[in-house]
């Protein structure tokens, strides 16, 4: 009468047997039988676990792969310092789709083996690492399917309201997350029509400015400059005559002062189509004046000059010139800074209709 | 108070109060064209779970006075001002999100597109374009020259 032990051995190597033969049924048998025998040493019945386990996790379906994992759980018991049991759970756990449940266990095992660790350690690790990398792929893949390019998921017309709600540093600033959001945010006309610089962070260097006004095409209708620096004047020049629609110009005050080439461009005729001139730069009063003249005729409807500049006696009537009707002009103001007690003075509030 | 049955793409009817399915211009005109009508009415754009979510933003806004037309065009609108409702209506991913927007476009229900593009919107306000490309998954396709030269011409605009 062989022995329990020499009983197990045998079912155990009949089993294996049928099991590389594709026959897991017949195995599935053999193991039972052979975990079945008594008193049994732990890494005989550990060996044998591994082996049903396994069996279970052929024959598939969630039943078996839940059998599968409480074999590999008995083997954990009977060998906790032993790398087998949680290579196997986690295995199954993978099966069951319990990934991160895998990664646990396997890092449970990797603090049970004996210091060190050696290969069953590289063993545990390498399946955490594994399983990890597929837990990323997997949650890009669903992040590509959840997170979407709103400028291609949208219809052109409805990504263009979006980009109406957004202010102009922000539209600028978006041109730099792809090439596709770049070309869309400056074929879109309404992006450039108010040309907003009061929310610069810092200041605007003239090479910029122009690349601004280029990327506009010409399509600045309303413009609120500031940080221009000192060559104010001369990029207002520059915005003016590319810009033929340009129709409300306002010019915070910037280091500059009292800048020629913003005369040069109004007096020049640039901005005849203005409607509405807000110019809070150091002007002498007479240039004001000068300003109003040819803007008025062009239809110029409000004016606000915040830091005008007075020498001498200024009286409203000095604007009532017979040549410059300022009829059209529905609103002006002349806030005049003298040179030393800041007064500031309304001049005109609301000029009489003829 | 009469109801009418919508008949969603995947084919699930919906009933629906008239005057709430009235908030999209296009059923109400449908509507206006046909007079009463019986069977369901086929919005073939919008499947079940979008349609249904649509309809419960006409019912919470059923008695908002009718859009007023945009007047000042040229100035940029104000995204901030979404009410509280709104906003809590449109936390959801963005798959859906772009769905809604998509189905308000389709059925002309104005006020909820913009309540949409401003959502969107506030999700692209305040990020660096490296923000923006995390938030919606966009691949940074410009080559290191590109980027220099952009990242050249926004400094202005950064926040730093």
């Amino acid at each position: 009468m062989p022995t329990p032990k020499a009983q197990a051995e045998s079912h155990q190597s009949t089993g294996r047997a049928a099991y590389s033969s594709g026959n897991y049924e017949a195995a599935l048998r053999h193991f039972t039988t052979a975990l079945a025998q008594p008193n049994l040493p732990a890494t005989l019945r550990a060996s044998i676990l591994d082996n049903l386990s396994a069996t279970k996790e052929k024959l598939g379906g969630e039943a078996n792969l839940t059998d599968a994992l409480s074999n590999a759980r008995a083997m954990m018991r009977l060998q906790p310092a032993g790398v087998e049991g949680y290579l196997r759970g986690g295995k199954v756990l993978q099966l069951l789709g319990r990934d991160g449940d895998a990664i646990r266990l396997y890092e449970y095992g990797i603090n049970k083996l004996p210091s060190g660790g050696g290969v069953g350690r590289e063993r545990l690790e390498a399946q955490v690492r594994r399983v990890r990398s597929r837990i990323t792929r997997r949650e890009a893949m669903t992040s590509e399917r959840k997170h979407r390019d709103p400028f291609t998921a949208l219809p052109s017309e409805v990504a263009q309201i979006v980009l109406l709600h957004l202010p102009f540093h922000t539209l600028m600033l978006a041109r730099g997350v792809s090439r596709g959001w770049r070309v869309f945010i400056e074929s879109v006309p309404a992006t450039f029509a108010t040309m907003d610089l009061r929310e610069a962070r810092r200041s605007v260097g003239s090479g910029t400015f122009k690349a601004l006004v280029r990327a506009s095409r010409g399509g600045v209708r309303v413009a609120r400059l500031a940080r221009l620096g000192s060559k104010c004047g001369e990029l207002l020049g520059y915005l003016v005559a590319r810009c033929p629609g340009l129709s409300v110009l306002e010019v915070c005050r910037s280091e500059a002062s009292g800048d020629n080439a913003i005369v040069g461009a109004v007096r020049d005729g640039a901005i005849r189509g203005l409607r509405s001139l807000v110019l809070d730069l150091v002007l002498d009063v007479k240039v004001v004046f000068m300003i109003l003249r040819c803007c008025a005729a062009g239809g110029l409807q409000e004016a606000i000059f915040e830091s005008a500049h007075a020498t001498g006696m200024v009286r409203g009537s000095d604007l009532l010139f017979e040549d410059a009707p300022l009829r059209s002009l529905g609103k002006l103001r002349i806030d005049v800074i003298e040179s030393e007690f800041h007064l500031t003075v309304t001049l005109v509030n609301r000029l009489p209709a003829s | 108070m009469s109801e009418i049955k919508l008949l969603s793409s995947d084919q699930a009817t919906i009933t629906v109060e008239k005057s709430v399915a009235e908030r999209s211009i296009l059923i109400k005109n449908m509507l206006e064209d046909v007079g009463e009508v019986t069977e369901a009415i086929p919005i073939p754009n919008v499947n079940e779970n979008v349609l249904k979510k649509v309809i419960e933003w006409c019912e919470h806004h059923k008695g908002d006075p009718p859009a007023q037309a945009d007047d000042d065009s040229d100035s940029r609108k104000k995204s901030s001002d979404i009410d509280e409702w709104d906003q809590k209506f449109m936390q959801v991913d963005q798959e859906m999100l772009f769905e809604i927007i998509l189905a308000a476009n389709y059925l002309d229900i104005k006020p909820l597109l913009d309540v949409g593009c401003k959502t969107v919107a506030n999700m692209i306000k305040g990020k660096s374009p490296e923000e923006i490309r995390k938030t919606f998954n966009i691949q940074n396709d410009f080559t290191p020259d590109e980027e220099e030269q952009i990242r050249r011409e926004n400094e202005w605009a950064e926040d730093r």
